[in-house]
């Protein structure tokens, strides 16, 4: 089983595919949206999609098909440690618990994959330590 | 009395003090009591690093020749005070650069000072028969001029509010990023590592008692501004912002690791300054106090959705609570964040013990003690 996120985009042509509905009847992966931002020109949205390799693999060739990019989100925000004090103000403004203090050396933990690049730490870091790579 | 300054200072010549942080003595006094704690321990650490506002630093920046009268000045594009003598300035940590874009302020021009970075300083003057000179364009450093000390006015708060947000958009404050609908609460004391929660009623703290600031060594110097002993108590320290101290310490010897400007987004830029105070074991009274811990230690929830100076209250919490990523206020359950830095803090209380343990640092006793008593006024 694996949990990946990923950053669809979509095109006038396929806005009307039900992304979830194909993945669930077709492949047995569970996906769950964390954006959208779609209308009738196109769009993307960010879906984590869990299963076996093999299936996110052909669900991930089938969305290709059908002309909707598939990107993998990893490493989408980033810190710059020389910045960080940890002062963790960025913790409870995470929807997905990226951040997380450590409770014996008092570190705050930035567990990357969690990220679904909201951008909502941007502005609770005081000292501009984060960054996304993509902005949404 | 079971020991003296003297005594201790001697000590600490010797290489023989016994020094513990504020974390450490907890468990030392929860094991032997307070009174055989107080025997073995001389001193005792401890360690606060979080945004402090109320914080900016003289400078003289020497004379220019023919002479100035600087009547306004930037340093990298923030304004320093002018209506000091010709080439003196305070330059104050949330003054913020005048260029659109934001980001930048008084706290980052501390840093960089202290950094040993070049600042761009531009000045004028009117021009006057002694001071003829009307304007200057030139780089400054922590080399190039005369004395650079920081004086905050208000630092080391004796504990402070946590703050939520009951109303239906997030708010960008001084207390951080605070989700709609009580999304989530903030909060900024050390806790059990903070100064001034350990000793609360200022048995040891007075005006010039030496400290670690900024990574450098500085003095308290006054009673902090808003300095308030009204607050109620519970385990014998304030649930709510009460006292303050007013610090003072060269810039030179200074690191700029424990000395950060901040852009509060929303709000405006600020300082995190390190402060460590040592508090020396004169009595199990005193013992007793340095090892309260987070469990003991309350804050009022106050709600920031509500413009006042006197936020509803909304509950009572802990630092252990607090710590532990979310706190039960008023039947919610809320995620919390800290505004400051505990590993920090952590780091402050066991450099300040090193250096006392190395006989780097010595302790001065106080040559006034703080007021017994202080109320806040408002203004009307």
């Amino acid at each position: 089983m694996i949990d990946r996120k990923y950053k669809l985009k979509f095109t006038d042509s396929n806005v009307h595919d039900s992304v979830s509905y194909i993945l669930v009847s077709k492949f047995n992966i569970k996906p769950n949206v964390h954006q959208a931002r779609i209308d009738g020109s196109g769009g993307r949205m960010i879906l984590s999609m869990v299963g076996s390799d093999s299936a996110v693999d052909a669900a991930i060739e089938y969305l290709r098909s059908i002309d909707i990019s598939v990107e993998l989100m990893e490493n989408f925000v980033k810190r710059d440690d020389r910045r960080c004090i940890d002062c963790g103000s960025c913790i409870s403004v995470c929807p997905t618990f990226a951040f997380e203090l450590n409770k014996k050396t008092w570190e705050v933990m930035l567990d990357t994959n969690k990220c679904i690049s909201c951008g909502s730490c941007l502005s609770a870091c005081p000292t501009h330590a984060i960054t996304l790579k993509m902005n949404p | 009395m079971i020991r003296t300054y003297d005594e201790i200072n001697e000590r600490i010549k010797q290489r023989k003090a016994v020094v513990l942080t504020a974390e450490e003595v907890i468990d030392l006094v929860k094991k032997k009591g307070a009174e055989k704690a107080a025997e073995e321990v001389d001193v005792v650490t401890t360690g606060t690093f979080g945004a402090m506002c109320s914080s900016g630093a003289f400078i003289n920046f020497g004379h220019s020749d023919p002479p100035l009268r600087m009547t306004n000045i930037t340093l990298n594009g923030v304004q320093a005070y002018g209506g000091l003598a010709a080439v003196d300035t305070y330059i104050g940590a949330t003054q913020m650069a005048e260029r659109n874009g934001g980001g930048y302020g008084g706290g980052h021009v501390i840093e960089d000072l202290v950094a040993g970075k070049k600042i761009h300083l531009v000045a004028y003057g009117p021009g006057t028969d002694c001071y003829t000179r009307k304007s200057i364009e030139t780089l400054i450093s922590l080399d190039t001029v005369n004395e650079a000390y920081m004086y905050n006015p208000r630092n080391a708060y004796q504990n402070y509010a946590v703050a939520t947000n009951s109303s239906e958009r997030t708010l960008q404050t001084y207390m951080g990023k605070l989700l709609p609908n009580y999304g989530n609460a903030t909060y900024s004391s050390a806790g059990q590592l903070s100064p001034l929660l350990n000793d609360p009623h200022l048995n040891t703290i007075g005006v010039g008692t030496r400290i670690f600031f900024g990574g450098g060594i500085g003095y308290v110097s006054w009673q902090g501004t808003q300095f308030n002993t009204q607050p109620a108590e519970v385990n014998g320290v304030p649930i709510g912002g009460s006292r303050t101290l007013a610090l003072i310490g060269n810039l030179r010897g200074m690191d700029r690791e424990y000395v950060r400007g901040l852009d509060i987004f929303g709000y405006g830029t600020s300082l995190a300054v390190g402060v460590g105070v040592p508090i020396p074991i004169l009595s199990a009274d005193i013992m007793k106090r340095c090892a309260i811990s987070d469990e003991e230690i309350f804050s009022q929830v106050l709600d920031y959705g509500v413009s006042s100076r006197s936020r509803p209250v909304l509950g009572r919490v802990s630092y252990a609570e607090l710590r532990s990523g979310k706190i039960e206020c008023g039947g919610r359950t809320m995620r919390t964040s800290p505004l400051s830095s505990y590993r920090y803090a952590k780091r402050i209380a066991e450099k300040l013990k090193n250096w006392i343990e190395n006989d780097e640092f010595a302790l001065t006793i106080p040559s006034m003690p703080l007021p017994g008593e202080g109320s806040v006024r408002g203004l009307r």
